[in-house]
């Protein structure tokens, strides 16, 4: 299990430095963030945000630790999301909900930092990001749940599926 | 019974320790932040150059899939695909052309005495933080320090030839990496010449997009727009003389402005365009070798 998370960390954080570097606001890590905070549990979860922000401040160069505030609110939207998914509301509207919030979450505190005119430049820059964040978000959640069903690991879908039909 | 009594104990030890070490770590986050990155850009350095040499080898698999087209020539449909073939051909050509002229104009950089140009790629940026900082694949192994001035080929302001400019400093520094914090970042500090005036002053990024500031000129002197501005070459670690770019007016219209009763102000239009940039050379002092 350990390997598998320390695996999925390092192939996301590998991605984000690579599309960030060329100017594309990817959020692969938040995406790992919000599957084991459903998969695993909420302190896990946190140890992981933390461990992975710090990293990604650094890459960054950041003057101020953001992401140390931003990472771990995608366990709290992860952890809205499994509550309020139920079995008469699809799950999957409010995933590419979810997925199209997680940009705003984490790049939206560091933008509050930029001059106006950047600001503004940013806003125009952010929709596009947005959506194809909430395109990704549940593709990428398969993607990792193939992987966990590859080692017998616990599923995101049957976490979910477990509140939505919770045992008598 | 003896749980109950110990849970509030908890919760109130809890809801004092998180409060006291958000405080502890923003009051602090400067020196935590130092002691990160030269702890961990070392640990991660093979990381960060596997990103590099994945966009290397995309580039380079993307122009062998192009090469092997050149046989596709026969019909229509087959032509048309040769067309856009050699249009993003010529695409990739262009850019290895820019990089090229790039390349070569930090290979003819003059010498400076006492100085060692080390030549460094840009591994890492954020999209945030575009213009202000970025890591290149050169460290402390290299004799870079921080504080060592980073200099840059850029685009001549008249859009003719190219021209080498002070891009920034180095700000932090690991083994293998280092931190450029540009022109344009609040961390960037250099003493300025400016040559037709005659006098020194203080160059400062302003963030936020903006362009720096030359500050703490004498007050009573005269400067013009468009005036050279150059490194003063105070810092040891900065030569004198390197172009940074010109004086321009700022947004009341004046070149330069009063401040504090005491010192003139005047806004730098920098030489550095930061956004297309992918190599920079790091001067290094001779002494400094490792």
């Amino acid at each position: 299990m350990t390997a598998a998370v320390f695996l999925t960390f390092s192939l996301s954080l590998f991605l984000d430095l690579f599309f960030r570097s060329h100017g594309i606001l990817s959020v692969f890590t938040p995406f790992c963030i919000f599957y084991y905070a459903v998969v695993l549990n909420w302190k896990t979860a946190l140890v992981l945000a933390i461990a992975s922000a710090i990293p990604a401040i650094v890459f960054a160069g950041s003057a101020w630790p953001f992401d140390l505030l931003t990472y771990p609110a995608v366990i709290g939207l992860s952890l809205w999301n499994r509550r309020k998914t139920g079995p008469a509301d699809p799950s999957l509207r409010r995933h590419l909900l979810c997925g199209a919030l997680i940009p705003i979450l984490i790049f939206g505190p560091k933008a509050l930092t930029l001059s106006f005119d950047t600001f503004l430049a940013f806003l125009a820059w952010l929709p596009p990001h947005c959506v194809l964040s909430a395109v990704l978000l549940p593709f990428v959640l398969y993607l990792l749940d193939l992987f966990a069903e590859k080692l017998g690991l616990p599923l995101y879908s049957e976490t979910i599926r477990k509140r939505e039909n919770p045992p008598l | 019974m003896k749980q109950n009594s110990i849970r509030p104990v908890q919760t109130i030890l809890l809801s004092l320790a998180i409060p006291a070490a958000f405080l502890l770590t923003v009051f602090t986050w400067q020196s935590i932040r130092l002691f990160l990155t030269r702890s961990t850009l070392d640990y991660f350095y093979p990381f960060l150059k596997a990103s590099a040499a994945a966009e290397d080898a995309a580039a380079h698999a993307a122009l062998a899939a192009g090469k092997s087209k050149n046989f596709l020539a026969s019909s229509l449909a087959k032509m048309q695909e040769e067309v856009m073939r050699l249009s993003s051909q010529n695409a990739s050509l262009e850019h290895l052309k820019q990089e090229n002229r790039q390349l070569r104009a930090l290979l003819e950089l003059r010498q400076f005495s006492g100085f060692r140009p080390v030549f460094s790629e840009i591994i890492a940026r954020d999209p945030m933080t575009w213009d202000e900082t970025f890591l290149v694949d050169k460290g402390a192994v290299n004799g870079i320090r921080a504080g060592d001035c980073v200099l840059a080929v850029f685009d001549a302001p008249d859009g003719e030839g190219v021209v080498t400019a002070v891009a920034g400093r180095i700000t932090s520094v690991s083994e293998h990496t280092a931190r450029v914090s540009t022109i344009f970042h609040e961390d960037c500090t250099l003493s300025v010449f400016l040559a037709e005036s005659g006098q020194f002053g203080s160059l400062r990024g302003k963030g936020r997009g903006e362009e720096p500031v030359i500050s703490w000129l004498p007050a009573d002197g005269k400067y013009g727009r468009g005036e050279i501005v150059l490194t003063g070459g105070l810092s040891p670690q900065t030569p004198a003389g390197l172009y940074v770019g010109t004086v321009q007016a700022g947004k009341d219209g004046n070149v330069s402005r009063i401040s504090d009763h005491l010192y003139a102000e005047a806004e730098l239009k920098a030489a550095a365009k930061i956004s297309d940039l992918h190599f920079v050379t790091v001067l290094v002092r001779e002494a400094d070798k490792p």
